[in-house]
């Protein structure tokens, strides 16, 4: 009963499909629109509901954010920006028809952000298949190498976030690592790039283990990674089975628990309770760092998007957006469509789509821009721009794919991220050369 | 060797949180014939109902009291109210599984709306380990214990030396031979409802503690373990269910210990299907098995 | 709209295949949906490339890259084959509620292991890229014709699934489904009928759930967990067990529901999600309703009606002379030297509706049970006859123990050819666990039983049905959800419609023997005179006509050997009189009895010879006149 029924789960989206074909009375066959009026929709296909909805609630934060900041400026060729969200529920079953009725009967769906690790395998080839572009947070490893025409990404894959989290406790100075993956998607995804990073470093891997998730007792394993006398825990798992990992450790270790190091889709408030609940707040916020996508708060653009999000009345916990990296490729990736739909005098996927690279890398002679706002004045001052956001200077490889620098993010004793470290992008491809 | 050890005290503690459950679930099925997926969700409610006693500042152990006496009363209610009357009816098996799942759902998503979807937890308990010989404890895990085998001996008492035991051992035999022996059978069959409730509410405590952190998934996840263990011990044998969660219990931790933690639940499921190819009704069961077959 | 036709085609051919295991048979399987799992499983390894082909970042086994039809077609099959491995769990005879419970535990280890396991599965995962089966077609149209395909595809399962579950096999089947022990005792072999019912629901699951994966192009475990099974039967009770259109309109109707309860919900928007919350508290409120206010579907299962003028024209086919015509006329050999038939009904027969005369002549009973040959052969005495007659049943040293109980202990005696024998005793005798030994319902501890010589200790249930052992039980056990006609024609021995070739030739096969049955079957009726109850549901008969269909129900076996577990307690003196006549006249036809009875006037009256059980064992034998007077007899009544 943990899943939310699906077989007709699934059949209840169908209908649903039906009806709202019905009501709208138009299907354009997932063709992008391209040339129309009203607002243009910024599809956030996302896990809104289930267990992951809070991915989605983070994802659709950063697109209000981005929506703000672009309709203050006067919005995309006079047109508003919209957020469309679209729950893909974080199981592939339910993404496919919810994503196929949200392509068929959302009107201006013109660009698309989120399409994370679970769902990125069935829901990305429809977006791509739509000639729509879109700036995907998936981890997928395959979508390194891709062909998708629409497909960008400049967020790392998982297995480069695995290196990373070696990088940092090698930077912490720990040697002996024990690596325990809950044995779901991002975890293990994360895996091949942790055992590659420890064996180029020289370290020692003292226990490498897939627990389930959610069991009553993990006091077996627990023995067993004691056993190997780690620095480290290199742990990555929901909430609930990192909370009742981490007791029962420190439980049979007299009290004493090494420290974590994870990634950032666990530095959220359901994570930081549940953890703090069990292991109390020194350790969550000494003993505890999350890796990810790096976003410099120096930035100038930083600035620009903080305040979005402070400033945006839909987002409840602007901390949070602002302390998970991946979020802000988000908000940035909305900003680079946005201007390259300037650039093409077009909303049209196919038209706009070959702007997206020029305007993120720039060319010789391009102005520098921090914001959406900046871009369209200079775009309509006739210059050439160069959009370096929140991610900071973008360069996608031919793959579409830019991963940059890594971060390494604590919580304060209120549960906010903080950043305790930058890890840079070569450092972690070294690791996995 | 001292792994091993060490995995079978695990096993042991693991299974007393799912024998409590499987001893409830049994009872209770030995009674009415329901396969009452209800069960695991009421395993959450009582969970929950804990979690809201300690945060008022309760102890544990008077915080388990009143959850077990709260959830033995719901229970009787939910048959009376559901289940007795589908009886009546002649409503088929599966009809009545479905029935209970339906039940199920609804519980588990008013725990929603009362607590939210996100994880709570008893907090920690106690944080140190308690030693004999090559058996580690925690103190949770000495806890659980506790219960369990107070519940456990209370129960098998009961069972054994009572006149009330020995009335609900017939009416779960054959409920009309009870009838005509002077068995006031509808208040058996309340009382062992009651009983069930009772443990349902232990379990669910226990559950909680032994996880730690928890959501409004908790019962139905581990329901499945409880079931395996009640047809481990011959579904109906209080004293099979007991044995069972203990088999459950170890079998997962040891395979934990030994091989890919990952598959530490396919062991214990593999050992039922192992066990049922060779005794098909379960552990415990010659006794009524044959009973019933002399009847029909 | 594409995507809703698909999912309801493929939901609808689960639904299917689980109603013929579950509505139709009565096969509780709680792990349906890792069958659907595996066809989809198994449609995308066949068809995906190798792993490193296909991008390198999965990894799974196979990746055959099989032309789709193949891919379809073969797991499809694989399905069938792991529905009958999931079949043999119930070989054993697990109790059914054991079933359900291994299956649902079964349903987890598949999750768990798909989980854990990332080298076959690709663990939690799950295998993407997986090739649409119409990726040739234009993407514009791909899915209309995906559409068509499955709406095909449903149309062709519909109407094999309509071999199953209608005409004499869907008969069967639902004889199964209604009570199992008593569908053996008409020799029906219920483990080999429910293999063959769960490999044909296991290739309903496979090819939905390849159609199914085939349209999502990817394949997440998630996706299948016990619930959905489910969610299937609950929409196979809310739309009408065993009736398939029924069963459709569930199908669509159960997510309509959970739709439209959560459509109508204002949105709360202080606490996020507890609309969808309420939408699931709904569903559940919902289907329990329905379960309490409409049980038995939106579209009960409806069952075929025999009335007068369709028996008109069966009777001209079979007085034509039908190819069983041939066996029935062998019998009258032996019954025209006997006595005239006995008009065992106490008024007169139903008027024919063609008027007085141009009717078919009445029947003997002996003829419409299509008493065999060989045994009015081992008659040829007469039952008048003081010869000892030659037992066609012998039983050595039976033993049966409880635990440490004895509940017989060593008994032998035998039953006489063509005569009735009786065998009675005091309470706790033992006489039903004999009955239940000799046709097979009981393991024998110990001993042995022959019939005609041929050791049959070791022989199941049906199988000695088959041989014509057949037995009635004590309290009826009728085909509740079967009209009183369909439960003696689902009794038949040797019905070629559920046979290989039945159901690929489908009805014209076996139009002529169902009429055969059907006129046999309303000359019981009438003898029994019960033909004004022919399309009753046998579940609405009063009690004594529940034990009256249980003895027609036997005799509509063709037995040699009648074992009758009380069939006159309970009766009205009319109607033992009934039953007592037909008994004589189906002795007086060459037919054996073994009577179990209670009431000992009957047994004196129509039994030659009585055995006399006590604790287990044979304490006596005789005549029931010597017997009354025997020592050891008296006491066993007094104490026992």
């Amino acid at each position: 009963m943990r899943r939310r029924g699906t077989a007709f789960g699934m059949l209840a989206a169908g209908v649903a499909v039906s009806l709202a074909v019905a009501a709208c009375g138009s299907s354009n066959g997932g063709k992008s629109s391209g040339s129309g009026s009203g607002p243009i929709n910024v599809g956030v296909i996302g896990p809104m509901t289930g267990p992951a909805a809070e991915i989605g609630n983070l994802m659709s934060g950063a697109c209000y954010a981005a929506v703000l900041d672009v309709n203050k400026a006067g919005g995309v060729l006079g047109r508003k920006l919209n957020c469309d969200l679209v729950d893909d529920t974080g199981d592939p079953a339910d993404a496919v028809p919810n994503v196929t009725r949200a392509l068929a009967t959302t009107s201006n769906l013109d660009m698309a952000v989120g399409l994370e690790s679970n769902t990125a395998a069935t829901t990305i080839p429809l977006v791509n298949n739509a000639h729509i572009p879109m700036v995907s947070t998936n981890g997928l490893v395959a979508y390194d190498k891709t062909k998708d025409a629409y497909f960008w990404r400049m967020t790392p894959s998982d297995d480069q976030n695995g290196a990373a989290f070696v990088a940092w406790a090698q930077r912490k100075g720990y040697k002996r690592y024990a690596v325990v993956f809950q044995n779901n998607i991002g975890a293990q995804g994360n895996e091949p790039g942790v055992v590659a990073a420890v064996k180029k470093i020289g370290g020692t891997m003292t226990t490498n283990i897939t627990i389930p998730g959610d069991a009553s007792s993990y006091s077996s394993v627990v023995a067993k990674v004691l056993a190997g006398k780690p620095q480290a825990l290199i742990l990555a798992g929901d909430p609930q089975t990192s909370a009742t990992f981490l007791s029962e450790y420190r439980q049979l270790n007299g009290g004493k628990v090494p420290p974590v190091v994870t990634s950032t889709d666990s530095i959220t408030p359901a994570y930081f309770s549940a953890v703090k609940k069990v292991m109390g707040t020194a350790y969550v916020t000494h003993d505890m760092a999350f890796i990810g996508s790096f976003v410099s708060p120096t930035s100038p653009a930083f600035s620009i998007y903080k305040k979005a999000v402070y400033g945006a009345s839909q987002i409840k916990d602007p901390a949070t957006i602002l302390g998970v990296g991946v979020i802000a490729s988000i908000y940035d990736g909305i900003n680079l469509m946005a201007l390259a739909m300037d650039e093409a005098h077009s909303a049209s996927g196919p038209v706009y789509n070959s702007k997206i690279e020029k305007i993120a890398s720039g060319v010789p002679g391009a102005v520098v821009v921090n914001s959406y706002a900046a871009g369209l004045a200079a775009l309509k001052a006739g210059k050439q721009i160069h959009y370096e956001g929140v991610d900071g200077s973008v360069t996608f490889n031919a793959y579409h794919n830019s991963p940059g620098n890594f971060s390494a993010s604590g919580f304060t004793a209120s549960g906010n991220p903080v950043l305790l470290g930058m890890i840079p992008g070569t450092e972690v491809q070294q690791l996995l050369s | 060797m001292s792994v091993l050890i060490e995995a079978i005290g695990f096993g042991i503690a693991l299974g007393a949180v799912i024998a409590l459950g499987a001893v409830g679930f049994t009872v209770q099925f030995g009674i009415s014939n329901v396969l009452n997926i209800t069960y695991g969700a009421l395993l959450t409610v009582a969970a929950y109902l804990g979690y809201y006693l300690l945060q008022l500042g309760w102890n544990v152990w008077v915080a388990l009291a009143v959850t077990s006496v709260a959830m033995a009363v719901l229970s009787v209610i939910f048959n009376r109210l559901l289940l007795a009357p589908l009886s009546r009816r002649g409503t088929s098996f599966v009809g009545v599984v479905i029935v209970t799942v339906a039940a199920g759902i609804i519980l588990q998503y008013c725990v929603v709306a009362v607590a939210g979807p996100d994880t709570v937890s008893y907090g920690q308990l106690s944080g140190s380990t308690v030693k004999f010989a090559d058996l580690v404890f925690t103190t949770s895990q000495l806890i659980i214990l506790a219960i369990a085998v107070v519940l456990m001996v209370a129960l098998h008492m009961l069972l054994t030396r009572t006149q009330f035991g020995r009335a609900m051992r017939a009416t779960s035999a054959n409920p009309v031979v009870a009838r005509g022996c002077g068995i006031d059978t509808d208040r058996v069959i309340d009382v062992t409802w009651l009983i069930s409730g009772a443990l349902c509410g232990a379990a669910g405590v226990a559950l909680a503690i032994s996880t730690v952190t928890f959501d409004f998934t908790l019962g139905p996840t581990f329901l499945i373990y409880m079931i395996a263990a009640a047809v481990l011990g011959g579904i109906g044998q209080p004293h099979g269910a007991m044995l069972g969660g203990m088999v459950v219990g170890v079998v997962s931790q040891v395979a934990s210990a030994y091989s890919n933690p990952a598959y530490q639940d396919a062991y214990a499921f593999a050992v039922l299907i192992l066990m049922l190819l060779i005794r098909p009704r379960g552990l415990f069961s010659a006794g009524t098995a044959s009973a019933r077959r002399l009847a029909g | 709209m594409v995507v809703l036709l698909v999912y309801l085609g493929t939901d609808l051919l689960a639904a299917w295949g689980l109603n013929l295991e579950f509505g139709v048979t009565g096969v509780v399987n709680f792990a349906y949906i890792v069958l659907v799992a595996a066809g989809a499983y198994f449609y995308s390894v066949f068809t995906l490339g190798s792993p490193a082909a296909s991008g390198g970042f999965q990894e799974y086994i196979l990746g055959m890259k099989l032309p789709v039809v193949v891919a379809i077609v073969a797991s499809a099959l694989i399905c069938g084959v792991l529905g009958c491995l999931i079949g043999v769990t119930g070989l054993k005879r697990l109790r059914a509620d054991y079933q359900a419970m291994v299956m649902l535990v079964i349903s987890i280890l598949a999750t768990t292991i798909i989980g854990a396991d990332t080298g076959l599965f690709d663990g939690n995962a799950g295998l993407s890229l997986v090739p649409n089966p119409l990726a040739s077609i234009n993407l514009a149209t791909r899915g209309w014709y995906y559409v068509a395909m499955v709406a095909v595809v449903c149309v062709i399962g519909y109407l094999v699934l309509r071999r199953f579950t209608g005409g004499p096999i869907g008969r069967t089947l639902r004889a199964v489904r209604e009570d199992e022990d008593a569908a053996v005792a008409v020799g029906k072999n219920i483990i080999g009928l429910r293999l063959v019912v769960q490999a044909v629901g296991g290739v309903y699951a496979g090819l939905s759930g390849a159609l199914l994966v085939g349209v999502i192009g990817g394949w997440s475990p998630s996706s299948w967990e016990y619930v959905e099974t489910l969610a299937l039967l609950t929409a196979i009770i809310v739309g009408g067990l065993g009736n398939d259109g029924g069963v459709a309109i569930g199908t669509v109707i159960v997510p309509v529901l959970i739709l439209q309860g959560v459509q109508f919900l204002p949105q709360i928007h202080s606490v996020p999600g507890l609309t969808e919350d309420l939408g699931w508290i709904i569903l559940g409120l919902l289907t329990i309703a329905f379960v309490f206010l409409r049980p038995q579907g939106l579209i009960p299962e409806h069952r075929p009606r025999y009335g007068p003028r369709r028996r008109a024209g069966a009777s001209a086919v079979a007085v034509a002379g039908g190819p069983a015509g041939v066996t029935l006329a062998d019998a009258p050999v032996t019954v025209a030297g006997g006595p005239a038939p006995v008009v065992v009904s106490d008024r007169p027969a139903p008027a024919d509706p063609d008027g007085n005369g141009s009717g078919p002549p009445r029947r003997h009973l002996a003829e419409l049970v299509a008493l065999r040959p060989a045994e009015a052969a081992g008659t040829a005495n007469g039952p008048a006859g003081g010869a000892a007659a030659k037992p066609i049943i012998t039983v050595t040293g039976m033993v049966k123990r409880y635990g440490g109980v004895h509940a017989v202990d060593g008994a032998s005696f035998s039953i006489d050819a063509g005569r009735i024998t009786g065998l009675i005793g005091p309470n706790g005798a033992g006489k039903s666990t004999a009955l239940g030994l000799i046709s097979g319902f009981l393991r024998l501890d110990g001993g042995q039983i022959e019939f005609n010589g041929r050791d049959i200790s070791r022989l199941p249930a049906f199988r000695r049905a088959r041989l014509g052992i057949v037995r009635t039980f004590q309290l009826p056990r009728e085909f509740r959800a079967l009209t009183t006609i369909e439960n003696l024609l689902v009794a038949a021995p040797g019905q070629r419609a559920e046979s290989l070739a039945g159901l690929v030739a489908g009805a014209s096969l076996w139009r002529r023997d169902e009429a055969m049955l059907v006129e046999r079957a309303t000359g019981l009726l009438e003898t029994f005179g019960m033909l004004h109850v022919q399309d009753e549901r046998a579940g609405h008969l009063s009690g004594g006509q529940k034990r009256m269909l249980e003895v027609m129900r036997a005799l509509m076996v063709s037995p040699r050997v009648l074992v009758l577990d009380e069939p006159m307690a309970g009766l009205s003196p009319a109607l033992s009189e009934r039953v007592e006549a037909a008994c004589r006249e189906l002795a007086d036809g060459g037919l054996s009895i073994l009577l179990v009875e209670h009431e000992l006037r009957a047994v004196e009256r129509l039994c030659e010879r009585v055995v006399v059980m006590a604790q287990g064992k044979v304490i006596s034998e005789g005549r029931m006149a010597e017997l009354r007077t025997r020592k050891e007899v008296q006491d066993a009544y007094v104490i026992g």
